[in-house]
């Protein structure tokens, strides 16, 4: 797997695109848009993190229904297992800097808002599959 | 109704006792059922999931050419917009405020020898490319003048044609869902798929074991075709993500419509790109930045670079040699002082 996270921190990036349309009698204070912020590291970075929620999202649907699970049991798996891979993505891929990485300020909004609902119909649908192929026939 | 299929039949109930214990019912289903029925189901989304990808690609009208004027408008802006941005502040401040200078001023200015400003120059340049470009339609549409009016009064951005490609999309995949759901509903009928591995309200009944007939004690998570199609539809999208490598059908037409209609660029919603004017805009508005209200990170590149031992108060003896500058007199500091010294000249 790529390192999913291209040097989008603000301190080494030397090319920030900036937002295009911003008011100039706003940064009178000059702190708010005096961020350099590469749009493309940007995308890039979300792109690879919805590959790997993705996948992970496929894998964990497997693993619960390979295991057996049903019902809340199920739910749990897999409210953990994304956990989990969301913290991992923290840790090892982003050391740890949410917000350099993604502009994202809310740990919350990160580990458990973010993508859940695409990842839980994948989760779904394999674990349904898995656990009818493995137990139902 | 009898049972369309006899497959069903090799199902087994463990309470033959008491009906009404539903949740401790397990059927065992036939593993041609699995074989016949639910991975043909599975192939058969994928594939067509995979059709339709291929076919949009297909039928995706071109990139709209856009016209050299709005290209070197645009690029202009995004350069505008470095400097204007975070990155402005990687140069030296008399950098910046020379090309603040050179970019927006106006004709006549005294500041600057009276040259115009580059920003000015090139939407001038815009101004008469576009007045060429118009009288050359102009002739060349010679005698087809009555179309003018029409296409006048129509609103900028809310080109038609446009409009329909993004409609035509939605279109193409409600079509398609639909025939796939009613085939797959008529195919498929009267089997008992899969187990959905949670519970599910008796209030699911209706929906998810449609086609199953007078199974009224069946339990809820016993689910026909038609869910698993549904399943299935949903499911897949994170599986094609993976397996196209770029963003989905649905997905792509909708970045298009919003591009459309203008909205990440950040304008008005259905206003067209008018190349001179937001230029002349950006010179204004760079004309009124103050040098004074940014931060420059060059200035703070040895205070960063040195982190603790950046000495405190010793800049009033500035220029009587570097080992006086910084207090220290280790090799290592003189390396890093001479350093700083070549950045700061570049």
């Amino acid at each position: 797997m790529i390192d999913p996270m291209a040097d989008i921190d603000g301190t080494t990036s030397g090319s920030g695109g900036g937002a295009m349309a911003m008011d100039p009698s706003t940064n009178a204070d000059g702190e708010h848009n005096q961020e350099v912020f590469d749009i493309n590291a940007h995308r890039i970075n979300m792109k690879k993190m919805d590959y790997i929620r993705s996948f992970m999202g496929i894998v964990s649907g497997c693993v619960a229904g390979v295991l057996g699970l049903t019902g809340l049991s199920g739910l749990v798996c897999f409210l953990l297992l994304h956990i989990l891979v969301n913290l991992s993505l923290l840790f090892l891929k982003m050391n740890g800097d949410l917000h350099a990485y993604t502009r994202e300020k809310n740990l919350f909004v990160f580990l458990i808002a973010s993508d859940l609902q695409k990842c839980g119909m994948s989760f779904m649908l394999f674990w349904t599959l898995f656990y009818g192929l493995v137990y139902l026939f | 109704m009898p049972l369309p299929h006899s497959n069903m039949a090799s199902s087994s109930i463990s309470s033959p006792s008491d009906p009404l214990v539903r949740t401790t019912q397990t059927l065992l289903l036939d593993s041609q059922i699995r074989d016949w029925v639910v991975l043909p189901l599975l192939v058969i989304m994928i594939a067509a999931g995979l059709l339709r990808t291929y076919v949009g690609r297909l039928l995706r009208p071109p990139p709209k050419p856009i016209s050299h004027i709005d290209a070197r408008a645009k690029s202009a802006l995004l350069r505008i917009s470095r400097l204007r941005g975070g990155s402005g502040g990687y140069i030296s401040k008399n950098h910046w405020e020379a090309r603040r200078l050179a970019w927006s001023t106006r004709e006549g200015s005294s500041s600057n020898n009276n040259t115009t400003g580059w920003l000015r120059q090139e939407a001038a340049l815009a101004e008469s490319e576009k007045k060429a470009l118009d009288a050359l339609q102009k002739t060349e549409n010679g005698g087809s003048n009555a179309n003018d009016p029409l296409t006048a009064a129509m609103l900028p951005g809310m080109d038609p044609s446009t409009m329909m490609d993004g409609m035509k999309g939605n279109m193409a995949a409600m079509v398609q869902n639909m025939v796939m759901m009613q085939g797959i509903s008529h195919f498929f009928r009267g089997f008992v798929l899969v187990k959905v591995p949670f519970p599910l309200t008796r209030g699911f009944k209706q929906m998810f074991q449609r086609g199953l007939f007078d199974l009224t004690t069946l339990d809820t998570s016993y689910v026909s075709s038609v869910s698993w199609y549904f399943l299935v539809m949903f499911g897949l999208r994170a599986f094609f993500r993976l397996a196209m490598g770029e963003p989905l059908q649905e997905e792509v037409e909708g970045n298009e419509l919003q591009k459309e209609l203008g909205l990440d660029y950040g304008g008005p919603p259905g206003g067209q790109f008018d190349a001179p004017k937001v230029l002349i805009t950006e010179a204004d508005n760079l004309e009124l930045m103050n040098v004074r209200s940014r931060r420059f990170k060059l200035e703070d590149a040895e205070k960063k670079l040195l982190g603790k031992r950046y000495p405190k108060k010793k800049k009033i003896m500035k220029g009587s040699g570097e080992d006086v500058l910084f207090g220290l007199s280790s090799g290592k500091n003189k390396a890093l002082s001479s350093s700083i010294r070549n950045k700061k000249k570049d």
